[in-house]
C-alpha cells in the first residue's frame, strides 16, 4: 500500500516537472508576444492600451459598420477632414475648398505632403478610386448610402446606371477633387471624415484586389495614411499600432504604442483595469458604476443617442388580436407622460442619462454658432399623471378598463430587462394598464419589428454624424428604419424641404417644424439620451471623445 | 483490428454526412440572417451582398454548393468577418484551445487518478474525506463563478497573475485550473469508486495471495482495469475542451475556438456554425473511436473483429 502510495505520488511529482520543462521552453518562445500587459517597454516609449471591446469585424473603409471598426481606422487614416474633439471638422487631407453652385459642388485643394505608409503620395485618384469602389455593386458595402449623396451615387450602387464615370467625384489633378452631390448637404464636410469616405491606396489595391485579407498575418500590406500604422493583428485577442514617422501632423502625435484589446466580458475588463493592464474601458457594467462614480477616473463623455419605445402604429390589431388602442394619440401621449424617466436613469442605469423629452438629443448646434438644437426646440411634454389619466379616459379608457393587454418587445438583456419592468410597473399603477415584457434573441428581435411583430418595442438609436437630419430623416415614411407604420405626408414634405434648403437657418427652422410634428404625434416615445461612460487612469491625458460613440487618441499622451 | 477501425471510420463519415445536412437546415431555420442590422441595409445593398454569397439561390442549391466546397476542403468565408476564412478562423483558433486545453485534461487526468486511488486505497480516512469534499464542490461550482475568483485574488489583489488575456505561461494558469477543477473532481471519483470495486474482485485477492508484489498488483492488476470508466468520461472530455470552452475562453479573452459556437449561431455565420460544428463532430467521433481501442488495450476481454 504505501509502494502504491509512493508510486502515485513519484507519478505526480515527474508529470509537474515535466509541465514546467514544457512551460519554460514555451515561455521562451512567447516572451517577444508580450505586448505589455504591465509598461514594461523601454522607459522613453509612451504606449496607451485601451479596450476596443470586441473583434473588428473588418478593417476595410468601405465595409466597416460598427463603432470598433470606425476607432481603429480612425486612428490609421485620416479623410479630407477629421472631426476635433467637439465633432467639428477640420482640415486633414484637404487644406482648403471651395463650395459653389449652391452647395451641390465642393472643390477640394488636397495637401502636397499627405503619404501613404509605403512612401506614395495621397493624391485625388485615391479618393475618386474609394469612394467609387464603395458604392460598387461588387464591394455590397453596407454603408454604401453614405455615398448616396454624391450624384448619381445611389444609381450605381443599386445598378440602375453601370458607368461609375458618372458618379459626381472626379479628381481634376493629383491634389485637386471635384465633388458634386445630388442635393447640398450642410453638413458634408463631416461626412468626409467619415471611414466609409476615406481615401485607400489605389497601387495597393491594383496589386491586391482581395485587399484588406492578409493585413493580419503581413501588416505592411495595410498602406495607410494616418497617425499610426498597423503592427500587429491578433484576432480577438489585440490590435498593436505604432506612431507613422511619415505622418504630415506627426508633431502632434505624441504616442509611440496604440494597443487595442478585445475583451468582451465587462466584468473582465473591469479588472483589468483595476489591476492596471489596461488603460481606459467603455462600457462599465451597471452593476459596478456606484463603486466607481465620484472617483477621478470616471468619466462621463457625450454621446448622441437616444432610448426610446417604438409604437406600432400601423397594426390595426395588438399582438393579441384586439383593436389596437396605440393607433389613438392619445393613448400614446398618456403612456408618455406616465413614465417616470428619472427612476430609470438615477436607480437603474445611473451614469448620468438624462431623461428625453425629445427625439434629438444635446450635442447638436443649432443654427447660431454657440446655440444647441435641442435647447432650442425643448421640450415637447413633461411627465403628469394626472393628464395622462385625463387622455386615457378621453380615449376611451377611463383607469385603463377595457384596454387590452400590449406586448412591449426587447432583445434579451438583463439592462432593457430592468427597464421593461419599471415601465410596466409604472403604467400599471399610474394608468392601470398591463403590459407584456416579451424578449427575443438580437437578430429574432429585428425581424419582429421590421415586420410590425409587436405592440411597443424597445429601441435606441446613436447618430451617424452631428446634424439633426440622422435623428429626423428616419421617419419619413419611406424609411426601412421606420419600423412604426406611422407615416405623415407633411413631416415628408418638411424633411425632404430641408434635404434641398442651401440656407442654413432656413433649414434648422424646417428641422425643428419637423420635430414638432413627430412629438405630438408620438409614433416614438423618447425615454432617455445615452452617455458614454468610460473609466479611464489619472496618467492619460487630452484623448478626444467624438461623440459619436468613437474616442481619439491621436493627440493623447501619458503623464505619469 | 484494423478492419474494425475502417469500419469505424466509414460510419464516421456517414454521421459528419448527417451533421452537415441536419446543421445546415436548421441554421438556414432561424429567423434573421447575417445581414440584419439595427440600421437595416437598404434593399438594393442587402440585394448585392445576398447575390455575394448566394443566399439568394434556393436553400437545395446552396446545400449542394456548400457540399461540394466542403468536400473540397473549403469551409467557406465568414459572413461576420468577410476578410477572413472559415479555414482560417479554425486553424488559428484551435491551436490555443488546444493548447489550454492540453494543460487542464493533464492536470484533471494526473490529480485526479492520483486523487482518486489514494482515497479508494485509505477508505474512510482523511484523504478520502476530504478529497471527496473537495470533489463534489469544484463539481458543484460553475467555472464562471470559479474563474472570477481566481481573477480576483490573484490578479487584483495578489498581482501575480495578469486578468486576462493569452500568450505567455502566466496566462495559462488560471484559465487551466478553472477548466481542470470539475473534471480532477469527477475523474477522482470514478477513480475511487472503480478501485474499491476491482480491490475486492476476486482476481485481485487471489494475485496478492499468490505473493506478486502488491506495487505491481495495484499497477498491472488494479488500476489497469480501474481505469475504464475513466477512459470512458475522459474521451469526450478532451474532445468537448480541446475545442474550446465558451465561458472560460470569454471570461479570460482567450483567441480560442470557444466563441465561435455561440456567437457564430447569434450573427447567423452559416459558414462558420457548420465549420465549428462539423469539426466538433469529426473530433468527437474520432476520441470516442480512440476510447473504444483504450479498453481493448486495457482489458483483454474486449475484442473487436
Amino acid at each position: 500500500m504505501k509502494k502504491f502510495r509512493v508510486f502515485l505520488t513519484v507519478v505526480l511529482v515527474f508529470a509537474l516537472i515535466f509541465g514546467l520543462f514544457v512551460g519554460c521552453g514555451q515561455q521562451a518562445t512567447n516572451e517577444n508576444q508580450q505586448g505589455g500587459e504591465k509598461q514594461e517597454q523601454q522607459p522613453t516609449e509612451m504606449v496607451l492600451r485601451y479596450n476596443l471591446g470586441t473583434e473588428p469585424e473588418t478593417l476595410d473603409p468601405a465595409k466597416a459598420t460598427g463603432v470598433p471598426e470606425m476607432t481603429v481606422m480612425l486612428h490609421t487614416f485620416d479623410g479630407l477632414t477629421r472631426l476635433d474633439k467637439d465633432g467639428n471638422p477640420v482640415p486633414a487631407v484637404a487644406e482648403s475648398w471651395e463650395v459653389k453652385n449652391d452647395g451641390k459642388t465642393y472643390i477640394f485643394h488636397l495637401r502636397k505632403d499627405v503619404k501613404w505608409s509605403d512612401g506614395q503620395p495621397v493624391t485625388a485618384h485615391d479618393f475618386e478610386f474609394a469612394w467609387k469602389r464603395a458604392l460598387s455593386p461588387e464591394i455590397a458595402s453596407e454603408y454604401a448610402y453614405q455615398l448616396y449623396y454624391l450624384k448619381n451615387g445611389e444609381k450605381y450602387n443599386t445598378g440602375e446606371i453601370t458607368d461609375p464615370n458618372e458618379v459626381g467625384v472626379k479628381a481634376l489633378d493629383d491634389y485637386t477633387l471635384q465633388v458634386d452631390l445630388e442635393q447640398p448637404a450642410p453638413y458634408f464636410l463631416s461626412l468626409v471624415a467619415f471611414p466609409t469616405l476615406y481615401p485607400l491606396p489605389k497601387h495597393v489595391l491594383d496589386a491586391h484586389p482581395d485587399w484588406p485579407k492578409g493585413i493580419d498575418k503581413d501588416p505592411s500590406l495595410y498602406v495607410t495614411n494616418g497617425p499610426f500604422l498597423l503592427k500587429e493583428w491578433s484576432h480577438h485577442d489585440k490590435i498593436i499600432l505604432e506612431k507613422n514617422p511619415n505622418y504630415f501632423d506627426k508633431d502632434k502625435v505624441k504616442l509611440d504604442k496604440l494597443v487595442f484589446y478585445m475583451v468582451e466580458d465587462e466584468n473582465t475588463a473591469v479588472q483589468m483595469f483595476e489591476n492596471g493592464e489596461v488603460d481606459v474601458i467603455d462600457n462599465i457594467p451597471t452593476a459596478q458604476i456606484d463603486q466607481w462614480k465620484g472617483k477621478p477616473e470616471f468619466h462621463i463623455d457625450p454621446i448622441l443617442g437616444t432610448y426610446y419605445i417604438l409604437v406600432n402604429v400601423g397594426s390595426d390589431k395588438t399582438m393579441g388580436g384586439e383593436k389596437n388602442p396605440l393607433q389613438d394619440v392619445r393613448v400614446r401621449k398618456a403612456i408618455a407622460m406616465a413614465i417616470n424617466r428619472s427612476v430609470i436613469t438615477d436607480k437603474i442605469l445611473k451614469a448620468g442619462q438624462q431623461p428625453a423629452y425629445a427625439f434629438v438629443p444635446p450635442g447638436i448646434p443649432d443654427a447660431k454658432p454657440g446655440t444647441d438644437f435641442r435647447k432650442v426646440g425643448g421640450n415637447y411634454f413633461s411627465e403628469d399623471i394626472d393628464k395622462a389619466k385625463q387622455l386615457l379616459a378621453e380615449a376611451g379608457y377611463p383607469d385603463g378598463k377595457g384596454f387590452p393587454k400590449l406586448v412591449y418587445l426587447y432583445n434579451t438583456s438583463e439592462g432593457h430587462k430592468k427597464i421593461g419592468e419599471a415601465i410596466q410597473s409604472m403604467l400599471k399603477e399610474n394608468l392601470g394598464i398591463e403590459i407584456q415584457l416579451q424578449n427575443q434573441e438580437w437578430k429574432v428581435y429585428l425581424q419582429s419589428r421590421n415586420e410590425g411583430q409587436y405592440d411597443l418595442a424597445r429601441a435606441g438609436w446613436l447618430g451617424d454624424y452631428v446634424d439633426p437630419m440622422t435623428f429626423l430623416d428616419m421617419w419619413v415614411s419611406t424609411s426601412g428604419n421606420n419600423d412604426t407604420g406611422w407615416a405623415n405626408p407633411e413631416y415628408d414634405k418638411l424633411i425632404e424641404e430641408a434635404k434641398y434648403t442651401t440656407d442654413n437657418a432656413k433649414r434648422v427652422e424646417l428641422m425643428h417644424k419637423a420635430e414638432d410634428i413627430l412629438m405630438s404625434e408620438m409614433p416614438i416615445i423618447p425615454l432617455y439620451f445615452y452617455t458614454n461612460p468610460r473609466l479611464v487612469k489619472t496618467y492619460v491625458k487630452n484623448y478626444a471623445p467624438i461623440s459619436l460613440g468613437w474616442i481619439d487618441f491621436k493627440e493623447a499622451y501619458i503623464e505619469k | 483490428m484494423g478492419r474494425f477501425i475502417i469500419r469505424r471510420i466509414a460510419l464516421m463519415l456517414v454521421a459528419l454526412w448527417v451533421v452537415v445536412t441536419v446543421t445546415f437546415f436548421l441554421a438556414h431555420m432561424i429567423p434573421g440572417g447575417p445581414f440584419d442590422r439595427e440600421k437595416p441595409v437598404p434593399e438594393a445593398i442587402k440585394k448585392n451582398l445576398e447575390e455575394k454569397y448566394h443566399l439568394n439561390e434556393p436553400l437545395w442549391k446552396q446545400y449542394i454548393l456548400y457540399l461540394n466546397d466542403i468536400l473540397h476542403g473549403d469551409l467557406g468565408p465568414s459572413f461576420k468577418y468577410p476578410d477572413r476564412t472559415v479555414n482560417d478562423i479554425i486553424s488559428e483558433s484551435f491551436p490555443v484551445s488546444a493548447e489550454l486545453g492540453f494543460w487542464a485534461v493533464l492536470i484533471a487526468t494526473v490529480v485526479g487518478i492520483w486523487l482518486g486511488s489514494l482515497s479508494a486505497l485509505h477508505q474512510g480516512g482523511m484523504i478520502d474525506s476530504v478529497s471527496m469534499f473537495f470533489a463534489i464542490l469544484f463539481i458543484s461550482l460553475p467555472s464562471f463563478v470559479i474563474a472570477p475568483i481566481f481573477q480576483y485574488i490573484f490578479g487584483v489583489k495578489m498581482h501575480i497573475l495578469p486578468v486576462a488575456n493569452w500568450g505567455t505561461w502566466k496566462h495559462l494558469i488560471m484559465p487551466a485550473l478553472s477548466l481542470a477543477l470539475g473534471p480532477t473532481a469527477v475523474i477522482a471519483r470514478l477513480t475511487r469508486a472503480s478501485m474499491l470495486e476491482v480491490l475486492n474482485n476476486d482476481y485481485v485477492k487471489a494475485a496478492k495471495a499468490r505473493g506478486i508484489p502488491g506495487l505491481r498488483v495495484l499497477i498491472v492488476y488494479a488500476l489497469k482495469n480501474a481505469l475504464i470508466p475513466v477512459v470512458t468520461y475522459l474521451f469526450p472530455l478532451i474532445a468537448a475542451i480541446f475545442t474550446g470552452s465558451f465561458v472560460v475562453e470569454k471570461i479570460f479573452n482567450i483567441p480560442g475556438l470557444g466563441r465561435y459556437y455561440v456567437t457564430s449561431i447569434y450573427n447567423r455565420d452559416y459558414t462558420v456554425i457548420l465549420g465549428v460544428t462539423v469539426f466538433y463532430a469529426a473530433f468527437l467521433i474520432l476520441m470516442n473511436l480512440l476510447a473504444d481501442i483504450t479498453y481493448a488495450l486495457l482489458d483483454p476481454r474486449i475484442r473487436y473483429e
